[in-house]
């Protein structure tokens, strides 16, 4: 009976669609809402991270946060007046790296290009609902579920350099289960329709794991920088030399990240990282404007591929004209 | 744990600081707070300001000549050719600090392109066409309506190399080359967007988006130095919210490093892959469509100027031009300056611009 074989294929396909969409539901979007929005209306999801870059005046605020959480920290070492040990540093850095994900949110987030604050805001969300999320994560990949949680349990105390670890294991998995379920083949009247939608989301998730992979790199280096301007301020403070108001240490503390990022930046690591994420963007913005395209045929309006071809044609007579205007020039100067 | 100091001391010590902080906070918020009297009153129409008219239009291409200041100015004139990737205007960005008026008050004649913005029907315009149909353009039109037989190039950044580009195929329209702060040599270790864009597959960029966008490139620009141009720069500004004198400084800038063009999809992909990528310009491998670029043949005085402190284009890019052409009368001067720094400084004004206009005059006779 073909058509009930057909009619099996089509259930499994579906019922596909629905794992996957429970399974986006639980690791990417906050309520069904966002997750029905991003499966069935992406144009709309995907439009936020289009968002316009903050304005002057917001950046001057947020940034005043993040001097307001340094001098936090500044006061806690200026106020105790004996000499900090090793443990004190300790246990004041383990407290500023408490306040780290929030001076992250509400400060570092905002200034950083509107198609990555999504990505970045979701990272410091993810951290700080450290184990809630991750059996969300894992209920889906029972399979490697050991693997995975004992990296995430050392992404939250490795920090950042720890959460790189867990995302390799995670894209690992993705790559091996579900990202080739999104490339597998499609059928039927609107297979292309199912197969961009389903590419759509494959290159969006990698572009998402290189963007948290690439910012938790930075997250990485502020926190490096964070440590090493303490355990400075441990060794001047026994010698008298630490800094004496707020304003040296805070210069102090600026003038030792972006030592770490100038000597972080120009790694290996990091360019292929940020290459990474450029090429992941890339391809996630060549599949998502096919869909956009697909969905928006049945307006009566040109498409981008439609202007593309109308652009070459004009580029060509544009040139064309050019060249015959210099061509009138030389000839006019010639006969003058 | 034992005291560091005695009680007395400490207390001492801990009140200044107490002291100290309270009364920088204070003054902090105070600034803050004064900032919204002294932005409301700022005015900075200063930009771009330079009296100048319209003289070519080429599609998006402007070619714009400053009014002279002195009565005979020095012949030939001086065309200035900017990069793409910013606009022109930080060589204008305000009165006690621009380039040009500084070049005109020294008796140059100046001319300067405007690129424009480019918009998706320019995404098919290459390296050739910017080069020789625009660049092209601009010279053949000085050169026709000033009736002279040559003009002095000058350019900055990308305008530099395009210039030394140009000045090879047409050497006998071209009198003095003047590169500013030009990338030669783009196999260099000193410089992050060197070792970045070795990294990306430009391809891709441009399959993706057609013409690069300019904000995609102002994060790049961002990613030099993170902290201080995303978060840092935005809290030492405060200091300055009650000095309408600095805050417009500060925000002319602003206004001139997020005004980025996009950049045209197949110049980018020339520019990056063939210059950026595998360095062809200095091999001799560099093709202008099928016009193979070899830098020996320039002959023509060259002045090279770089900017020891930039970190855009690091001087090892630039200098290393001098040994590539066959000039004999080229200099390779260096100031402590950045990459905009260079044509926007209180040294630009003083010792920049003033060198450059008294070798250009020099060499105009």
């Amino acid at each position: 009976m073909p058509n009930a074989s057909y009619q099996k294929y089509f259930d499994a396909q579906k019922a596909m669609f629905e794992e996957w969409r429970n399974f986006m539901k639980a690791n990417f979007f906050k309520d069904d809402r966002e997750a029905e929005a991003a499966f069935f209306n992406p144009e709309e999801y995907f439009a936020k991270f289009k968002d316009a870059p903050q304005d002057f005046w917001k950046k001057a605020e947020d940034s005043y946060k993040a001097y307001q959480a340094i001098y936090e920290l500044w006061k806690k070492l200026s106020e105790d007046k004996k000499i900090p040990d090793n443990k004190d540093m300790l246990e004041i850095y383990d407290e500023w790296a408490r306040q780290f994900f929030s001076l992250l949110k509400d400060s570092v987030t905002p200034a950083m290009p509107g198609y990555m604050k999504d990505f970045a805001a979701k990272f410091v969300g993810e951290m700080e609902s450290g184990n809630a999320m991750l059996s969300d994560y894992l209920k889906n990949w029972s399979a490697s579920a050991e693997t995975l949680n004992n990296a995430f349990r050392d992404s939250v105390s490795k920090g950042p350099k720890g959460y790189i670890d867990f995302l390799n294991i995670w894209q690992e998995n993705y790559e091996k289960t579900f990202g080739k379920l999104l490339n597998s083949p499609t059928y039927g009247k609107e297979m292309e329709f199912w197969r961009l939608l389903k590419a759509s989301l494959d290159r969006f998730i990698k572009y998402d794991i290189a963007a948290r992979k690439f910012s938790s790199r930075l997250g990485e280096i502020m926190q490096d920088a964070t440590k090493q301007t303490l355990e400075d301020y441990v060794d001047m403070h026994a010698k008298g030399t630490q800094p004496k108001t707020f304003e040296e240490f805070y210069k102090y503390w600026a003038r030792m990240v972006s030592d770490s990022y100038q000597k972080v930046l120009s790694s290996d690591d990091i360019s292929t990282l940020a290459g990474n994420m450029v090429d992941a963007m890339s391809q996630f913005k060549i599949e998502f404007d096919k869909l956009c395209e697909m969905y928006l045929s049945v307006l009566p309006i040109p498409k981008n591929s439609d202007m593309d071809a109308l652009y070459k044609t004009v580029y060509e007579l544009k040139k064309e004209l050019r060249a015959l205007k210099q061509e009138v020039r030389a000839n006019e100067k010639r006969n003058a | 744990m034992k005291n560091a100091m005695p009680d007395a001391e400490n207390r001492l010590a801990a009140f200044k600081m107490f002291e100290s902080t309270v009364e920088g906070a204070l003054k902090y918020r105070e600034k803050m707070l004064k900032g919204y009297e002294v932005f409301a009153k700022l005015n900075l129409d200063e930009i771009n300001s330079t009296p100048k008219d319209a003289v070519l239009q080429i599609d998006k291409m402007t070619l714009f000549h400053y009014k002279p200041f002195v009565k005979n100015p020095t012949s030939p004139p001086v065309l200035i050719v900017y990069a793409l990737m910013n606009k022109q205007y930080i060589m204008d960005i305000q009165q006690d600090k621009s380039f040009i008026k500084k070049l005109l008050e020294l008796g140059l004649d100046v001319y300067i392109i405007d690129w424009g913005y480019a918009t998706a029907e320019d995404r098919y315009i290459t390296t050739e066409d910017y080069i020789e149909d625009y660049l092209g353009a601009a010279v053949d039109y000085i050169i026709e309506t000033r009736a002279v037989p040559q003009i002095t190039v000058a350019g900055k950044c990308q305008g530099g190399t395009f210039a030394a580009i140009y000045t090879v195929l047409h050497q006998e329209k071209i009198k003095n080359l003047v590169t500013i702060a030009a990338p030669f040599d783009f196999d260099i270790n000193d410089g992050l967007l060197f070792r970045w864009s070795k990294f990306m597959n430009i391809d891709l960029l441009v399959k993706a988006y057609g013409n690069l966008p300019g904000e995609l490139l102002n994060n790049v620009f961002i990613m030099l130095s993170p902290y201080n141009l995303a978060v840092g720069k935005y809290i030492n500004v405060v200091n300055s919210f009650d000095d309408p004198q600095a805050l417009g400084e500060f925000l002319r800038m602003e206004k001139w490093i997020f005004d980025s063009p996009d950049q045209a999809g197949e110049n980018y992909r020339t520019w990056m892959k063939d210059l950026w990528q595998e360095n062809k310009l200095i091999k001799g491998k560099f093709c202008l469509g099928d016009k193979k670029i070899d830098l020996k043949k320039i002959t023509v005085p060259l002045l090279n100027v770089h900017g020891s402190k930039d970190n855009l284009i690091p001087e090892s890019s630039s200098i290393p031009f001098n040994n590539l052409v066959s000039s004999k009368d080229k200099e390779n001067w260096s100031f402590p300056v950045g990459h905009a720094g260079i044509v926007a400084s209180t040294l630009s004004q003083k010792e920049i611009a003033p060198k450059i206009a008294a070798w250009v005059k020099d060499h105009s006779k």
